[in-house]
């Protein structure tokens, strides 16, 4: 039987291991999405979010959070991450500016690109969330379900 | 024979259930060598190989396993050459971690994820001089981290062209008004490189990069020139840098991507806005950035070194 509280202290024994340490514990991730590496097996996927973290005079990538889904994409345990509720969606065409929708939904998960930017979100039902934008203008949202 | 099954099944099943707990069928399987060893020494000879096999394979993977865990001293001392100390440490470390990813606690959803196959391979370790602060990316780190070159949504700032070109600002000292791209410092921005990344031929991403790369330089009082291969060696006043580019990054659509090579021979690189790095998407240090783990950027441009006129 699963219990939250077990699942609490093993998470906190691994929190801030680097990510080279993990992929030689877990093997390569079924896909890398910037800051976040994803492996699947038979019925149960698991996303690691790696933050960069200063050490000496680098950074290098170190787990942040972990959460894992079952097969039917419910969120069966999280640590270290916020998620972006499910209405989402239902909600997103409302935000016009990157500002209010930060305000709504919290920092995201990671920033990515070189030319463009987008802000990178994760959902509680599996869905990686992209906020493609232009200063404070939101261009475009878009949604990217892995499993 | 009965006794090579035994091995072979001591071996299997340290790999597919007993990984993490103490291996005490190789301890026993090793008494039972010995024991042989003294009335027929060719046989035992065969039964001692494969022992050795057997605990080479498991202290692989136990070595694998602390180093993932953090816990090096342990690894380390798992690199003796007395097997039986080898075996002690292993045990300890083992107790010490207090059973982390052992499979029969049902509460652990990570040790669902541990891959056999992946244990056995050699975890790679950083040579020691790569956390020296004498080489140039660590120079150039505290330059492209402050914040003063970041508006504060981290909309603007140097990116990955800017370290490639070792520019944390524009030359007159003011921030970036964004992130740069091939066009920004000679003034001619134009969507055609974009264009070029998500629907040209490698060749045609190649030559409007350079062509943009070109006209960079000039206005930055530089020249650059395409170099064949990751072997050459930057000289005095030369920075060597890589182009790479995607058709359609996830949720951004097409983008490029520069890596720059450090004195130390390896690579280093700043994605977005985000703080350089020496590491790949996978977290490995970068050797070679044509063969590194570039993600979505999957095609490679090219090399080239850039250098005052």
């Amino acid at each position: 039987m699963f219990e939250n509280e077990a699942m609490n202290e093993i998470f906190e024994k691994i929190k801030g291991e680097t990510k080279q340490n993990l992929i030689s514990v877990f093997g390569k991730p079924y896909c890398n999405l910037f800051s976040f590496s994803v492996y699947k097996n038979t019925d149960m996927y698991m996303v690691l979010l790696f933050e960069d973290t200063r050490k000496e005079n680098t950074t290098c990538p170190c787990l942040k959070s972990a959460v894992f889904f079952d097969e039917s994409r419910k969120c069966i345990w999280s640590g270290g991450i916020n998620l972006i509720p499910e209405y989402f969606s239902a909600k997103a065409e409302e935000f016009k500016k990157v500002s209010a929708l930060i305000a709504e939904f919290g920092e995201p998960h990671g920033i990515i690109g070189e030319s463009f930017s987008a802000l990178q979100y994760l959902s509680e039902d599996g869905n990686f969330i992209f906020v493609k934008y232009n200063d404070d203008d939101i261009l475009d949202i878009s949604y990217r379900n892995l499993f | 024979m009965v006794f090579e099954k035994f091995v072979e099944t001591a071996v299997k099943e340290s790999i597919k259930k007993e990984i993490f707990s103490p291996n005490e069928k190789l301890i026993d399987a090793e008494k039972r060598a010995s024991a042989i060893f003294s009335s027929d020494i060719a046989e035992a000879g065969s039964y001692v190989e494969q022992l050795e096999s057997a605990k080479q394979s498991e202290l692989k993977m136990a070595k694998a396993y602390f180093i993932g865990v953090g816990d090096i001293e342990t690894a380390a001392a798992l690199d003796g050459t007395d097997i039986l100390k080898k075996i002690e440490a292993l045990r300890e470390a083992r107790e010490k971690t207090g059973g982390l990813f052992n499979e029969t606690n049902s509460n652990n959803l990570f040790d669902k994820f541990i891959k056999t196959d992946s244990l056995y391979m050699e975890p790679s370790v950083e040579p020691d001089f790569i956390w020296s602060n004498k080489l140039d990316f660590f120079e150039a780190f505290e330059d492209f981290t402050k914040d003063q070159y970041y508006s504060v949504d981290r909309w603007s700032g140097p990116n990955c062209m800017a370290y490639a070109y070792g520019l944390p600002c524009n030359p007159d000292g003011t921030a970036f008004e964004c992130k740069p791209f091939p066009g920004y410092f000679s003034g001619t921005y134009s969507e055609e490189y974009r264009y070029s990344m998500e629907y040209g031929s490698p060749e045609e991403i190649k030559s409007t990069f350079e062509e943009y790369m070109k006209k960079d330089m000039e206005a930055l009082g530089k020249e650059f020139f395409e170099v064949s291969s990751n072997d050459y060696v930057p000289k005095d006043g030369e920075r060597m840098i890589a182009l790479v580019t995607a058709s359609d990054v996830a949720g951004l659509g097409p983008d490029f991507h520069y890596y720059v090579k450090d004195k130390n021979g390896f690579w280093s690189h700043k994605p977005g806005v985000t703080n350089p790095t020496i590491f790949d998407d996978m977290g490995s240090i970068i050797k070679d950035p044509l063969t590194c783990d570039r993600g979505y950027y999957d095609n490679f441009v090219g090399y080239y070194v850039i250098k005052e006129k």
